[in-house]
């Protein structure tokens, strides 16, 4: 799931979306793949949360005044870093569909 | 919102809280503050029968549980909760979210003002000084404020609380003039004058900062006159207005005024993707801009003024244009590759993704070809390029600028017009 969040990350950064919600990246999933159930809260939230501490993504909460002005909650917002931008690439450049996610390693701290 | 939607909700949110009570508050209240979320978009993007997608919402929650109580159980570890508790924790929430279930409650955080079951929308009423009055639409009625009997997404997820002008105006317009114009003026107003309804949808739901609308080919459906039947728009926010927000605005209006229901499709079609003609290599006339144009905001608005320059987001007919020596040349100024990209979609027909991996900002000059003409020259100047067999930009961008569109299929979101009507009047 993490390889699929990555590639659906960078697809999204290519078609100009820069930063995602979870609900859209599991559309997002969904649509690819052409099925209708969306990935798990669970699963997603999961996954999301351990590609952040791995470091190919960020997040932050969007401004507060944005909800409060549409009147729904507030979003949490991703976006793919460099490393995970490079993690989508290499998983583009793979053939198989069963990509495993322990080929995403923890980048090297600086 | 149907009683099986209802439940399934109250056991999405009723399981959350189970799971992160008794961690740190700002731990607990991000998780249950993202589920919040992904369940209002859930319910704003509803689009199928009731009862389906409360299984869908039934099935996402219960094939996450493992996940849940696994996700629940490391931040026990990282906040150094008791490790018997993290083990029980399981077996006692799923009792109690069963519970929950049964009894239908809703009510996660009594603090926190309810999201799902009132959707606020906001009707302007025009004139000086009127301030927006709110009325509300809950998802389990099936009528509009305005009196139709049909409700459907797009409509909804206009209807949530958008900005909308502080007055407008729409009148059809039967002069039977060919042209037509649209205007972003300051102050946050709006202006068209002689403009189908399908060019304000596709100006109103363009997601892209980058572009002045959506290609005539992004868009499908709708009645046959909302491509024929011109109409003025005067319309003004009362503040200034970012380009965003005056699409937001817009599309509010469209809402009330032509009932105008919409949804994107996102389906695999024919894309280019831009590459390096010669890798590591840009062409002679791309040029990386001396400008910061980091600091300078991107408007698609933006046109050729008389005695200015844009030196950052320019993307039309060359500055240097020199009619008199035949010598003309389209230009792009301070605009990054995927900017660039961005803009040739709606002269190829064709979304293009930039895949040159070329960060920063560019100025190029490029001759014009088939598919971008060169603008009528004002009255009296010749157009240099009268009678001549223009190239085509799959050998103008190799040749001029190093870069090459290479034919795949690929994602491409598609605007569906769902309902439009007539307009109602002012």
């Amino acid at each position: 799931l993490e390889v699929a969040i990555c590639r659906s990350a960078a697809t999204l950064l290519r078609r100009g979306v820069k930063e995602f919600h979870g609900y859209q990246l599991a559309k997002h999933l969904g649509d690819e793949e052409a099925r209708r159930w969306l990935t798990a809260y669970g699963t997603l939230y999961r996954a999301l949360g351990r590609l952040e501490d791995m470091g190919f993504l960020e997040s932050r909460w969007e401004d507060p005044e944005i909800p409060a002005r549409e009147n729904r909650p507030g979003r949490r917002l991703y976006r793919l870093t460099a490393a995970g931008e490079a993690a989508a690439k290499e998983a583009r450049h793979t053939r198989t569909t069963t990509v495993s996610a322990r080929r995403l390693r923890k980048p090297e701290p600086a | 919102m149907t009683v099986f939607l209802r439940i399934a909700v109250a056991c999405v949110r009723g399981w959350t809280w189970l799971y992160t009570s008794g961690l740190p508050p700002a731990a607990r209240s991000a998780r249950r503050a993202e589920i919040d979320s992904d369940l209002w978009e859930s319910l704003t993007a509803q689009e199928g029968d009731a009862g389906v997608e409360a299984v869908l919402l039934f099935l996402r929650l219960l094939l996450g549980i493992p996940d849940d109580v696994g996700w629940r159980m490391e931040q026990d570890a990282i906040f150094g909760s008791v490790p018997r508790r993290s083990l029980t924790l399981g077996g006692q929430a799923i009792g109690a979210a069963f519970l929950m279930c049964a009894t239908g409650v809703i009510h996660v955080d009594a603090n926190r003002k309810p999201s799902f079951e009132p959707i606020v929308r906001v009707v302007h009423r025009r004139g000086e000084g009127a301030q927006p009055a709110a009325a509300t639409v809950r998802f389990d009625e099936d009528v509009h404020p305005s009196g139709r009997s049909h409700v459907e997404r797009a409509d909804r997820a206009a209807s949530v609380s958008a900005p909308t002008f502080e007055a407008a105006s729409v009148k059809p317009n039967t002069s039977g003039l060919p042209n037509g114009q649209d205007q972003i003026l300051p102050g946050g107003r709006y202006r068209d004058t002689n403009l189908s309804l399908l060019f304000l949808i596709r100006f109103a739901y363009d997601p892209s900062p980058h572009s002045r609308g959506l290609a005539p080919f992004d868009v499908v459906g709708g009645p046959s006159w909302i491509g024929s039947d011109r109409f003025d728009v005067t319309a003004t926010a009362g503040h200034d207005a970012s380009l965003s927000e005056m699409r937001l605005m817009l599309q509010a209006l469209l809402a009330e005024r032509f009932h105008v229901q919409t949804h994107f499709d996102a389906r695999q079609m024919p894309v280019y993707r831009m590459v390096l003609a010669q890798p590591g290599a840009l062409g002679a006339q791309l040029h990386r801009t001396e400008a910061d144009c980091t600091r300078e905001p991107f408007d698609p608005f933006r046109g050729i003024t008389s005695g200015e320059s844009y030196r950052c987001g320019y993307f039309g007919p060359s500055p240097n244009v020199k009619m008199d020596t035949g010598r003309a040349y389209q230009a792009i100024r301070g605009m990054t590759i995927e900017e660039f990209a961005l803009r040739l979609h709606e002269y190829l027909g064709r979304r293009v993704i930039d895949a040159t991996g070329l960060p920063g900002y560019f100025d190029a000059d490029f001759e014009f070809t088939t598919e971008i003409v060169m603008p009528p020259p004002p009255p009296g100047q010749p157009n240099p390029y009268d009678g001549r067999v223009l190239p085509s930009i799959f050998s103008v961008l190799p040749q001029q600028l190093g870069l090459k569109l290479e034919s795949q299929r690929g994602p491409s979101d598609i605007l569906v017009i769902d309902h439009a009507d007539h307009p109602t009047p002012d």
